[in-house]
């Protein structure tokens, strides 16, 4: 809304400031109600000099001296504009003068305009109406004296009152607008740009007809008129030169642009002095009209360039000439050099309004990028330091003013305030972190101190944190601290992948060094009959070469086969045991249990003597994966058989409770005993065996129930003595 | 191939019976004993080191024994008194191990003569009694 208003604006003072030059004029000469019916038929003109007689073109000015009575004009009207047609005479030494119209001249003819009649003035009451001619146009040589068209009809009243009226409102618009446009455009050059445009126009519409004339009495009041708007016009264009980035973009553009507006300045100068036709004639041919092409010319360039804004500029700009041209063929029927420059400079008006669009739309542009930019840097880094959970934080040394960003709150489960508070952030740390973390920061300044850290903080959720902090201190030229810069970063998430991820690869170790043991072990428990068949087989080789041949080394060789076969049998087991991953728990009486385990180990307990006794009364119906209760059982009971004293009959007691969720079973012995403080370590470890006496155990059976405790989520100990027995305890959760 | 006691300490009957076999026919004179129990194995040499002084010893031992390994047999060799250990004196590792750190063990901690894979045979006796 703002710009449009402001174009507008721009546009309807532009226009508004040539069209009056141009238009009013016009309007005045040519649809003037007035009606000129008698006068005194002198006219006064001063032909340039050189000028010989002739056809001459001529203005007619018309002036009333009565100005007492001014009401009465407005029944003077023309009723016939038409051609007037003069005959002038020439009087050596005329004593007439009017240079208050721009005609003082030394050598001065009197014209006398004969065909009279044909100026129709009615003048109803009182008054004198001098009726002015002149000729124009005033710098070419045309050498008929034939007027073609009526000029200026003076309205002394509503001209002055229009002026007034104008010269009042543009000042109170310059005024409104002056303030309003320093905040659009806060660079001064701009600003002063358009004041200086603004008067421009002002004095183009007020001035150059002569009608207001401010400098009435110099040497050449609408001369001068025509120098202060150009000049004005210029200079606007020379300070709003950056805005087209020439300089930096086209210096060579730039500079053409600068000489000439400076051309175009200077040439003025001698006007202001020294005003003839001679200078208005040479300025207008040496200064407007080339200054017309170098501008044709770099608006091409510019275009060309593709610089910003410059087509619409070529476009106004070419628009505005063809439209000079036209007025000018229009209302002269021919093209007329002297008028077109003057067009001309309604095309340069034309111009700065266009300029002065560019300019606004280039500084809104860099205003609106500068806020984007600096809004979106806030948004973006507010933003990404709540994604990668990075805090930043700024204080004053030695003052301990400090400034903290809103993530770096966040992290710490700190309340906002306006003036943080450095404790209440140190109150967050982690307690076992805390003391460390005011060591480091009372020594802050300090630059042997390693500035990074991390340390856990405590949020208020009770949830730790893992911080990574870092900081740079900043000193003034005395060597005296003079700021801190740092950032908290939180880790808590890294660390605890890092952690898991080391408790995985640490288990991946043990389990896969778990492995390489038991392929280990496996192949070494193969190889043992394995070696023993190949040494035997070697023997029987020998012995029968020898003829010596006897049963021994057959035999052991069966005995050895047999043990490899049975160790196979064994590894299948432990493989199809690892197999079966999700096992089934079903209820179960372990009373039943003991009673199948019993009825398999019946026969060799009785061989032995023993005594099997269970007690299973508190345990009622538990859940248990029944294949590996029954394994357990039976290895119990196989163990304590295998492993009882000589001599003394074995007594097994197996028993169990429940207890808090936990059932607990102990599984006792009066057998041999193991030397645990030996042994503990290898007691469940795979094809460890420990009695001597006993060789026929594989080191199988105590590695397969602590697989099945385990598989259970269960746990087993052992209690020995060596000749006294073993108690096996077995924890399991039902 | 005088003086020399030759004492096998391995769990494996089988095994020492083969050993045995195969080292008595490489071994014209000498003493051979073997022993399931490494212990006893242990007591027999230094009862054989107190009663013969100047005979050369030459120990095959199994590694995985019940009772206690064979590297705990031959720390208890060349440790405990009682059994002189000398510079002619060997001592073999015999085992079915194939896993290398157990010669590892053997070579560098244990630092026995060197570690000898099961079965003993004729063709390897030549190198391990010299």
């Amino acid at each position: 809304m703002q710009r449009i208003f402001i174009l507008f604006f721009f546009l309807v003072t532009g226009l508004q400031a040539t069209a009056y030059d141009i238009f009013v004029d016009r309007k005045g000469t040519l649809k003037a109600d007035y009606i000129i019916s008698h006068a005194d038929s002198l006219f006064y003109y001063t032909p340039r000099p050189g000028l010989s007689s002739g056809k001459h073109v001529v203005w007619v000015r018309i002036i009333v001296n009565n100005l007492n009575d001014r009401s009465q004009f407005k029944y003077i009207s023309f009723d016939n504009p038409v051609i007037y047609k003069a005959d002038f005479y020439y009087y050596e030494d005329s004593v007439l003068k009017h240079d208050q119209y721009g005609f003082g001249y030394k050598q001065k003819t009197k014209l006398q305009v004969t065909n009279i009649d044909e100026f129709r003035v009615n003048v109803p009451g009182q008054g004198k109406v001098e009726v002015f001619v002149r000729v124009e146009p005033r710098y070419i040589s045309v050498y008929s004296y034939e007027i073609k068209q009526l000029g200026e009809m003076i309205m002394w009243k509503d001209r002055k009152f229009y002026a007034t009226f104008v010269f009042i409102f543009f000042v109170a618009i310059l005024i409104f607008f002056s303030v309003f446009l320093m905040r659009i455009f806060p660079e001064r050059k701009v600003f002063l740009a358009y004041i200086l445009f603004l008067i421009s126009t002002i004095f183009t519409s007020t001035g150059m007809t002569g009608y207001y004339r401010p400098f009435s009495g110099l040497a050449n009041p609408v001369q001068l008129t025509e120098i202060f708007v150009t000049t004005s016009l210029m200079s606007c264009l020379y300070l709003l030169r950056p805005y087209f980035k020439l300089k930096e973009s086209f210096p060579r553009a730039d500079k053409l642009l600068y000489y000439t507006l400076a051309y175009m300045a200077l040439s003025l100068v001698p006007q202001l002095f020294f005003f003839s036709y001679q200078t208005d004639y040479f300025v207008k041919h040496f200064v407007f009209i080339p200054s017309m092409i170098i501008f044709t010319g770099l608006t091409f360039y510019l275009v060309s360039q593709k610089v910003r804004y410059s087509i619409p500029v070529a476009v106004v700009f070419f628009i505005s000439t063809i439209t000079s041209v036209t007025l000018n063929i229009a209302f002269l029927g021919y093209i007329h050099l002297g008028y077109w420059v003057q067009y001309y400079q309604f095309s340069l008006v034309i111009i700065m309004v266009a300029l002065f669009l560019i300019a606004f739309l280039q500084s809104r542009d860099k205003q609106v990028v500068e806020m984007a930019a600096a809004s979106l840097s806030k948004l973006i880094t507010n933003k990404t330091h709540m994604l990668a959970k990075f805090g930043s934080w700024y204080m004053e040394l030695p003052s301990n003013k400090l400034w903290v960003s809103d993530e770096m709150y966040s992290i710490y489960g700190v309340e906002k305030k306006n003036t943080p508070d450095v404790n209440a952030f140190v109150e967050k740390v982690h307690e076992e972190d805390k003391d460390r973390i005011i060591k480091v920061w009372s020594a802050l300044a300090d630059n042997e101190q390693d500035p990074r850290m991390e340390y856990r903080v405590r949020q208020t959720d009770g949830s730790i944190r893992y911080i990574s902090a870092s900081w740079v201190i900043s000193y003034n030229e005395h060597g005296g601290a003079k700021r801190a810069t740092g950032y908290v970063q939180d880790i808590t998430e890294r660390v605890l992948a890092e952690e898991e991820k080391s408790a995985i690869s640490s288990e991946l170790i043990q389990r896969n060094q778990v492995l390489e043991e038991f392929s280990y072990s496996v192949s070494h428990n193969l190889r043992s009959p394995l070696a023993n068949i190949l040494g035997l087989c070697d023997m029987i080789e020998r012995k029968m070469k020898d003829g010596k041949l006897d049963l021994v080394p057959v035999k052991m060789l069966t005995d050895s086969s047999r043990r490899l076969d049975s160790i196979l049998r064994d590894l299948n087991t432990l493989l199809n045991y690892d197999k079966k991953l999700n096992v089934l728990k079903t209820p179960l009486q372990l009373d039943d249990v003991a009673k199948e385990t019993w009825e398999i180990y019946r026969e060799k307990c009785e061989f032995l003597g023993g005594h099997f006794t269970w007690d299973f009364n508190g345990t009622g119906l538990v859940h248990l994966v029944k294949p590996y209760m029954d394994n357990i059982f039976q290895n119990m009971l196989s163990n304590s058989l295998k492993y009882s004293r000589p001599g003394i009959a074995p007594v097994i007691h197996f028993s169990g409770r429940l207890n808090e969720g936990m059932l607990q079973l102990e599984f006792r012995d009066n057998g041999l005993g193991i030397d645990l403080d030996a042994n503990r370590s290898k007691l469940f470890g795979l094809y460890q065996r420990f009695n001597p006496k006993a060789a026929e155990g594989n080191g199988l059976g105590l590695y397969l129930i602590r697989l099945q405790v385990e598989k259970m989520k269960g746990q087993i100990d052992v209690q020995s003595e060596l000749n006294a027995g073993t108690t096996f305890f077995i924890n399991l959760p039902v | 191939m005088h003086d020399i006691t030759i004492i096998l300490a391995d769990d494996d009957e089988i095994n020492n019976y083969l050993s045995v076999s195969v080292i008595g026919e490489f071994v014209a004179a000498g003493q051979i004993f073997a022993f399931t129990s490494p212990g006893q194995a242990v007591m027999e040499a230094k009862r054989i080191c107190v009663d013969q002084p100047s005979q050369r010893f030459v120990f095959f031992i199994d590694i995985n024994m019940p009772e206690f390994s064979g590297w705990e047999m031959v720390r208890q060799l060349k440790s405990q008194p009682g059994f002189d250990f000398k510079e002619k004196d060997r001592i073999y590792i015999l085992s079915s191990s194939i896993n290398p750190a157990d010669r590892v063990t053997a070579v560098n901690e244990i630092s026995v003569t060197g570690f000898v894979e099961k079965p003993l045979t004729i063709s390897m006796m030549e190198g391990l009694l010299t």
